[in-house]
């Protein structure tokens, strides 16, 4: 629900050393449970201070959890000056937290896989005969010694291919593998800065990947996501992708075990925004990938190795990773934070793993489990919106998106009623397909989109002249046409219940609530929709189409930042279901924002037929077959409400 | 923030909804010359449903659906120490005592089994089906005692029967949600005619004699399917029957009045049956909307009823909190009480 600043700067780089009276305090107050902590997660230890130990060290970066009596991620949601300042939750409790009368709670799992991959720990036969590819993109030189120390229990000896960046030591990261225990040979190129983390593995080192079974792909570019370095991310991912020796037998078992399995990471970092597993605003480079390398369909939701670090058997990635590639395929930078053919290429692996016919399979820190369950994708989106109600009620004002988050229609997609008005004008004889009616009409949406350079927002009114032009009938009979198109698609509004219910509610308790919405419709048309749906509070109404500015594209939040500098201090939040226009485009700019589900998100993420996609969008036997019941199941957009 | 009715029609149109659509064209399709006869309990919300789309000319029915109230605690009572009984009425699963196994699969009270079984028979511990000829062995020696204690009810049934016309005119098309058809084949044995009976699911496809009349069983989503196959419908079929069920619960005795008219007697009730007022809800929702599919000319294929089935059933948070309180089933046929499916999927 909130954009967090959640990385600072790295602060220790040594395992912290277990003070013997906090583990007896943990002990005697029933915290730390050396026997549950060891079976929880698969890892043998000499002793309650070496589990201790280990638990202290990933505490700081990873959802673990030293017994069932303390949460520890739910103290760092409740406590992020502690997560801020990257230290162990129970540490802080015992040190600080009880004398500060802070709160824990016992264990509370967020998601639990529907299937776990029960794996041994001791590795077997057959993984430790694989022949394994650790491919290292080091663009910051510190990485060399804790990618180094990340191996020291790598089970099986592995080839390190690395790549460094201008400025990296190369004789002292050639020197630091090649007495490494675990590495067998070691590989280094001097790369350009092009193409982050994936131009110089594909560019270097793609005609190798073939030589072994498995690869390993690791970076340390330190993103700047919200403006701080992401190291408890990047500790995370090398934690469960090369550090946890148990893990790494587990996975390594589990390669060996079954050829379909393709990609392997951990899943996605646990402080993340909860849309992260989104393609954001890569739909567009999305579409290139898939066109290239002949992907049919990818759900907006999607499992992919966020943060670009993961194993893969490099069949699995065939048509990435055994191309021929030259920097020059790579976009240059400076490259926007989202939105390039590399963020899309990211979120393209698991997509093609599957293409392939491979799975992805991933490990659960929290749980401990492996699993091929993907639903960790949308876990945070269970719930009900009375839980978030004291959250949401925290606010001052509150700003709702209007499509999906207030109103829904009847059958879900948004260009029916365009469809029903091409099928009217059929029956009058003014077009003949009523298909194309929709084409022309989006067209002519589109071409005073392109006449603006895409600035601003156009009006309905203004799309149904264009039409009148290209139709070559008067105005006056067009706007009758406008006027039709929005008659149909009022008929079809209802109510998203809860969530009007919600607004309701939060205007008779004195909030201020705006509502902004990304349309072509006027004020007073959306008005009328909102006024049918039962909104009855009052709100400010910023629509697109009349303020000249929009969501998507970030204007319309400058302009609500800029309105809220003059709100003396109150505290905002934005509700909406686009991934982009109502989370990422506001948190960005520091907006606070709560994400809901879209219906079709929901509709997806409970494994319902894939429908209402590509030319079934708009073929009416489809619409009313599945359109009804996408828009029922996604009524309240909260999973298990 | 509970939007409670519209949360509850709107479920029932998505959980309920697209079965029901694909089960009733088959009923019209295969309703020609015959009655339909919706079983208790399932086929309360069946002959509504059916009821409802003939009504209002979106399918077209030959006869009107009839709601049968029987269960097959009522039956098995009914043809209790008839030989042709036990390999119908001992092939569950059951573990307790004789004493509960009569109550609770025969529907007999206390006083009942007292009266006609001894003490230490009734004492006995047993295990089924593994034990199935024993018990067979057991209550042998009082078969004429267990039949007289019945009669009135076995009278009861079958003078019910006759006044809904079934012994005679078209025949008999026997509705449910399934499996094994073991009402359907104890009424072709009552009725002494041949009967149709159209499941969503059947484990075994027959067309075997029962007395004078032959039961054939047809299932429209799956035929010979078997329990734990991962076929949802089937394994996590509890979920299904925990909506279907009827207000008045499960029927457990019948008998004719003086007057010509019927007394009922029901089993105990289940939390569906005390909130049925929601039930009616879910079931309101999903006839809506498959009569208005149905004015669309909507169809689905079986797959895509069994894939949607399959989400809401094996998906944790699929199923809406607002119906989470309509998720019990009376399961005491098997000596298990009453069962959370929610709980025991863990869904």
């Amino acid at each position: 629900m909130k954009t967090f600043n959640i990385f600072n700067k790295r602060k220790q780089e040594a395992l912290p050393v277990v003070d013997q009276t906090q583990l007896q305090q943990a002990e005697a107050l029933g915290l730390f449970d050396a026997g549950w902590y060891q079976q929880q997660y698969g890892q043998k230890f000499a002793s309650s201070a070496d589990a201790f130990q280990d638990y202290l060290h990933k505490s700081r970066f990873a959802p673990v959890h030293p017994s069932p009596a303390f949460d520890g991620e739910s103290y760092h949601r409740m406590y992020m000056d502690v997560f801020y300042d990257q230290q162990s939750p129970l540490f802080h409790y015992l040190k600080n937290g009880k004398q500060e009368g802070r709160q824990h709670v016992p264990l509370t799992p967020r998601w639990v896989p529907n299937s776990r991959m029960p794996l041994d720990i001791p590795l077997s036969e057959a993984a430790s005969q694989l022949k394994m590819a650790i491919c290292l993109h080091v663009f910051y030189e510190d990485f060399i010694d804790r990618f180094a120390e990340a191996l020291n229990d790598m089970p099986i000896n592995v080839d390190v291919l690395l790549t460094l960046a201008a400025g990296v030591d190369e004789t002292r990261a050639r020197k630091t593998f090649s007495r490494h225990a675990c590495v067998s040979r070691v590989e280094t190129r001097r790369v350009p800065n092009r193409g982050r983390n994936f131009g110089p593995l594909l560019v270097e080192y793609a005609d190798q990947l073939e030589d072994y079974d498995l690869f390993c792909h690791l970076h340390s570019k330190k993103s700047l996501y919200s403006g701080r370095e992401q190291t408890q991310w990047a500790d995370y991912l090398t934690e469960f992708l090369l550090r946890d020796k148990s893990v790494v037998k587990r996975a390594l078992n589990a390669f060996a075990a079954d050829d379909t399995l393709g990609l392997y990471y951990p899943t996605t970092f646990w402080m993340m925004p909860s849309w992260v597993n989104h393609q954001t605003m890569n739909k567009g480079f999305m579409r290139e990938w898939q066109e290239s390398l002949e992907i049919e369909h990818v759900n907006d939701f999607l499992s992919y190795p966020a943060g670009g670090m993961f194993w893969a058997r490099p069949m699995a990635l065939k048509g990435i990773a055994d191309r021929v590639w030259k920097y020059e395929d790579f976009p240059e930078e400076p490259l926007p934070n989202d939105g390039s053919q590399l963020h899309a290429l990211e979120r393209v692996l698991g997509a093609q793993a599957e293409n392939l016919g491979y799975r992805q399979f991933f490990y659960h820190p929290s749980s401990g489990d492996f699993t091929a369950d993907q639903s960790y994708i949308t876990a945070s989106y269970h719930g009900s919106i009375e839980q978030h109600l004291p959250a949401i009620q925290s606010h001052q004002i509150i700003s709702f998106d209007v499509f999906d988050t207030l109103v829904r229609r009847e059958f879900t997609v948004a260009d029916y009623a365009k469809l029903k008005l091409g099928k009217w004008l059929v029956e009058q004889g003014v077009v003949t397909s009523a298909h194309d009616f929709v084409a022309l009409r989006n067209k002519a949406e589109f071409t005073l989109r392109k006449r603006a350079s895409f600035q601003g927002d156009i009006r309905i009114d203004a799309i149904y002249d264009e039409l009148a032009d290209v139709l070559k009938v008067t105005k006056d009979v067009a706007q009758g046409w406008m006027k039709r198109e929005f008659e149909l698609d009022l008929a079809m509004i209802q109510p998203k219940d809860e969530m009007v219910e919600l607004f309701n509610h939060l205007g008779s308790s004195g909030h201020v609530l705006w509502v902004i919405s990304d349309t072509y419709y006027t004020r007073d048309q959306v008005g009328l929709m909102l006024r049918k749906a039962g909104v009855a509070a009052a709100y400010r109404l910023m629509v697109s189409s009349e303020e000249g500015k929009r969501k998507d594209s970030g204007t319309m939040w400058a302009m609500v930042k800029e309105d809220l500098a003059n709100e003396h201090g109150r505290s905002h939040l934005h509700i909406g279901d686009n991934v982009v226009a109502d989370a990422q485009r506001p948190g960005d700019m520091g907006l606070v924002c709560f994400h809901i589900l879209h219906p079709m998100d929901k509709w997806r993420a409970l494994g319902m037929p894939d429908v209402l996609n590509g030319k079934d969008a708009l073929d009416e036997a489809q619409i009313l077959k599945w359109g009804a019941l996408v828009s029922q199941i996604g009524r309240n957009p909260f999973i298990g409400e | 923030m509970k939007n409670t009715r519209q949360a509850l029609r709107e479920f029932g149109a998505s959980f309920m909804g697209p079965a029901f659509l694909v089960y009733a064209k088959e009923v019209e399709a295969k309703g020609a010359g015959r009655v339909p006869v919706c079983l208790a309990r399932e086929g309360w919300c069946f002959e509504r449903l059916l009821s409802h789309l003939n009504a209002h000319g979106h399918i077209e029915l030959e006869y009107a659906p009839r709601y049968l109230k029987v269960s097959r605690t009522l039956l098995f009572r009914a043809n209790l120490g008839h030989d042709y009984l036990w390999p119908l009425a001992l092939a569950n699963d059951f573990e307790g005592s004789m004493l509960d196994l009569m109550r609770k699969r025969f529907g007999l009270q206390m006083h009942e089994a007292f009266s006609v079984l001894p003490v230490e028979l009734l004492q006995m511990q047993i295990k089924l089906p593994e034990q199935q000829s024993d018990a067979i062995m057991w209550l042998e020696p009082h078969v004429p005692r267990l039949k007289a204690l019945v009669a009135p009810t076995l009278q009861g049934v079958m003078a019910y029967l006759a006044a809904l016309g079934l012994k005679t005119g078209p025949q008999p098309m026997m509705l449910d949600l399934g499996y094994s058809g073991t009402i359907q084949k104890l009424l072709t044995r009552m009725l002494e005619r041949d009967t149709h009976g159209l499941y969503y699911v059947t484990t075994k496809q027959s067309g075997n004699q029962h007395g004078a009349g032959v039961a054939t069983l047809e299932g429209v989503f799956r035929e010979n399917a078997s329990w734990g196959d991962g076929f949802q419908m089937l394994d996590r079929s509890l979920l299904f029957e925990s909506l279907m069920t009827a207000p008045h619960g499960q029927v457990v005795d019948v008998r004719e009045d003086s007057d010509g008219g019927f007394e009922f007697c029901y089993g105990r009730q289940a939390a569906t049956q005390r909130h049925f007022q929601d039930l009616q809800q879910v079931f309101d929702g999903a006839i809506e909307q498959v009569a208005t599919w149905m004015a669309d000319e909507v169809t689905f294929t079986s797959e895509e009823v069994e894939q949607m089935y399959e989400s809401f059933t094996t998906r944790q948070g699929a199923i809406p909190q607002c119906a989470w309180h309509l998720f019990f089933v009376d399961d005491d046929f098997s000596g298990n009480g009453i069962l959370n499916p929610l709980a025991l999927f863990n869904i």
